[in-house]
């Protein structure tokens, strides 16, 4: 799996909620997901930093909506994981359960 | 020019002017309920993220273009000067009447290369530039006579690369207004 790219902790948490909102995923909508989700707010800098790296990594698409008038007739700009990013979740998500694997969690910690 | 205008041509200039426009309208969007700090915050806190990020990312590609825009600024301006020597020994106020204008002009159209060119990073570029210029200034006058002018200079050069930088992202951007009316 070495062509597979590896993912920060932020990456991939932008790109589990871009998989959770499936088509309505777009700068607002995933720092929403993610501040729901995790209970952090996200800095706007970094999660647009953060897509332009995964879209020049090869992990997100992205295409330009229509204008809307709420948005002062600015398009939104709408991604979507791509096969690649699809096989770097799968790997984050093997690598971390077999971390976790026979690991026993200490119950003061499971809050 | 209201808010939305001043912060879309703000974040072009680290951003191509589509995706500047993406981001204006999440922080409009957004905007509701959270006032006006929150919003210029946003823009500039974007802004020096993608700055940051154009370095950490790409060191070597903002060290090449901070050499090539320090190159273009310094061996043009070099040829011009040795060019009036011979006027500048027998009249030097008129040359440097004559050599003051069409380099600060250059300066500015040097910064208007960065912004037409490195639209996804025009910031970072002149930063790039602005900083290998100032270490060569630092180098170059190291030992005494330090002279109060270099550093005006240098500090004018600066500005006019950033205008120059940024009256081209405002020409991106104004087409994307245009074709967005209409």
């Amino acid at each position: 799996m070495a062509d597979v790219p590896t993912l920060g902790e932020f990456e991939h948490l932008v790109l589990l909620a871009i998989l959770r909102l499936g088509e309505e995923a777009y700068g607002l909508t995933i720092r929403n997901e993610i501040h729901e989700r995790t209970g952090r707010e996200p800095a706007p800098g970094a999660l647009y930093t953060t897509l332009d790296r995964l879209e020049d990594k090869g992990l997100l698409t992205s295409s330009m909506g229509d204008p809307t008038p709420q948005r002062g007739g600015r398009a939104k700009r709408f991604v979507k994981v791509s096969a690649t990013g699809m096989k770097a979740l799968n790997e984050a998500r093997r690598v971390y359960l077999r971390m976790w694997d026979g690991l026993a969690f200490p119950e003061a910690a499971r809050g | 020019m209201d808010r939305s205008r001043v912060a879309e041509f703000v974040l072009s200039l680290a951003l191509p002017a589509e995706r500047a426009a993406a981001v204006t309208g999440d922080f409009i969007e957004e905007f509701e309920g959270r006032g006006g700090f929150w919003f210029w915050s946003s823009v500039v806190r974007t802004v020096a993220a993608r700055v940051v990020s154009d370095f950490v990312r790409r060191p070597f590609s903002m060290f090449a273009i901070g050499i090539a825009g320090c190159l273009l600024i310094i061996v043009p301006a070099l040829v011009f000067a040795f060019s009036l020597s011979p006027l500048s020994a027998g009249h030097p106020w008129v040359a440097n009447w004559i050599f003051l204008p069409v380099i600060l002009a250059w300066y500015v159209r040097c910064g208007m290369w960065l912004g037409r060119y490195r639209p996804k990073s025009a910031l970072a570029s002149c930063v790039s530039v602005i900083l290998l210029g100032w270490i060569w200034m630092l180098i170059v006058h190291t030992t005494p006579p330090r002279s109060t002018a270099n550093f005006v200079v240098g500090g004018v050069r600066d500005v006019l690369l950033i205008s120059g930088a940024l009256w081209a992202r405002y020409r991106d951007v104004r087409q994307t207004w245009r074709a967005a009316r209409g």
